[in-house]
């Protein structure tokens, strides 16, 4: 039987997360928060509730100010009970608002359930099911899987057409992935190299 | 020529580095609640705005916690902002309410729009290379027919014969399509409470945005 588990984004204030427990099923809590979160009475009191009901309470601990961190925690948690067969809902209600937003945005790359939970609970349009990886096509993610470290256009054109992809396909799967930031090119000596910028690594490497 | 759209709480700083990095900068839009510090935050934005020549529109919020209320505001805004889709623009969303900072977040998402963050503390900003996502994509026309029958009809969901007549087909085909969009979480079923035997069909909350 699959069970439910319930991400919820953590600051100090336990309010928030337990109005979602209130208008949200779960069956595993699994709190996203910062380190000085953890030490604080607010998460005692939610990890004394959580026990009394006789759950178990699953830590993630993220930097609550660094939105890479936060994206990531968020992304390996969900990705690790979806594995497990479990389903997986967010709660983006506790926490810094770099938390909530990182914590929003693996929820639409990842197409689970996404809660805002204030004053009223609040379902976010994320659409179950459908990731941003979705949005990449075969010949994209070929090439984004190939620039692993700077490469040359024509060295990727000419490993791409070896798997049978045309060198119109590549061109336009590189122009496109430049669009959306995925990649930056140079000129080096005359010769057109690509690759993925630094500042979007961490995204990238999440949806090779 | 470069539109910057942002959401702004208390501090100016959390909106000034998207001003001074966006390249042929050619206007800034921004939100900002009605409180007070927020006030004063737009007035150091637009002061700083003037000195370098750009124009600057603010817009106070008359609700900076209705989260649906704001995106659907600012996708329209963006929507007028880019024309004919040629006009690019950026959003910062490091400023502002949570739900104003989420709102944004999630028009950057469905319109695609290359989106920043600042840090709070070093005022460093980040770009989140968004990828668009069309949902429209992946539903079937019928289930955006469907979809959008329900939006227009919110204040009174049907039921699902009186839905599919509505919309031209069998009872089973729009069986298929109401299993198919509750899987995809963009449909609620409830009891019919005037008719134990019959169920409501609403849109989920936000649909709006999906099928608008």
């Amino acid at each position: 039987m699959p069970r439910t588990v319930l991400i919820s984004t953590f600051g100090f204030d336990e309010q928030k997360v337990l109005r979602a427990l209130r208008w949200i099923p779960y069956d595993r809590l699994v709190l996203l928060a910062g380190d000085k979160s953890l030490k604080e009475p607010g998460f005692r009191r939610l990890e004394a509730a959580e026990n009394a009901s006789g759950g178990a309470l699953e830590l993630l601990t993220v930097d609550p100010f660094d939105f890479r961190s936060c994206f990531e925690g968020a992304l390996g948690g969900i990705r690790r009970h979806r594995k497990a067969g479990d389903e997986v809902r967010m709660n983006v209600s506790g926490g810094t608002k770099v938390l909530a937003d990182a914590a929003l945005l693996a929820a639409f790359q990842e197409g689970v359930e996404a809660w805002h939970c204030e004053d009223r609970p609040v379902r976010l349009p994320v659409l179950k099911g459908v990731t941003f990886s979705d949005r990449l096509s075969t010949v994209q993610r070929a090439v984004l899987a190939f620039v692993d470290r700077p490469r040359r256009v024509s060295a990727i054109v000419e490993r791409l057409r070896s798997e049978g992809y045309s060198e119109r396909a590549v061109q336009s799967a590189i122009s496109r992935l430049r669009e959306a930031g995925m990649l930056s090119g140079t000129l080096t000596a005359g010769i057109p190299f690509v690759s993925v910028p630094p500042a979007s690594e961490w995204f990238v490497r999440n949806i090779r | 020529m470069t539109i910057l759209f942002g959401t702004l709480g208390w501090r100016p700083q959390s909106l000034m580095p998207s001003i001074k990095s966006t390249p042929e900068l050619d206007k800034v839009v921004f939100y900002h609640s009605a409180h007070e510090k927020s006030r004063q935050a737009r007035a150091k934005v637009i002061e700083y705005c003037s000195t370098l020549g750009v124009p600057a529109t603010a817009y106070e919020l008359s609700d900076a916690f209705n989260l649906f209320q704001i995106a659907q505001r600012i996708r329209e805004d963006v929507a007028k902002a880019r024309k004919d889709g040629s006009t690019p623009v950026r959003f910062n969303i490091a400023g502002g309410t949570r739900l104003m900072s989420s709102a944004a977040l999630l028009v950057c998402v469905l319109e695609g729009i290359p989106t920043t963050y600042v840090h709070d503390e070093t005022n460093e900003e980040i770009q989140l290379p968004l990828l668009r996502l069309n949902y429209a994509d992946h539903l079937s026309e019928k289930q955006r027919a469907v979809l959008s029958y329900l939006v227009a009809h919110r204040d009174h969901p049907p039921n699902e014969t009186s839905l599919a007549k509505a919309l031209g087909v069998h009872k089973s085909t729009m069986n298929h399509h109401v299993k198919q969009l509750l899987s995809k979480g963009m449909i609620e079923v409830t009891p019919d409470p005037k008719d134990t035997r019959a169920h409501l069909i609403r849109a989920a909350p936000g649909a709006e945005l999906l099928v608008g």
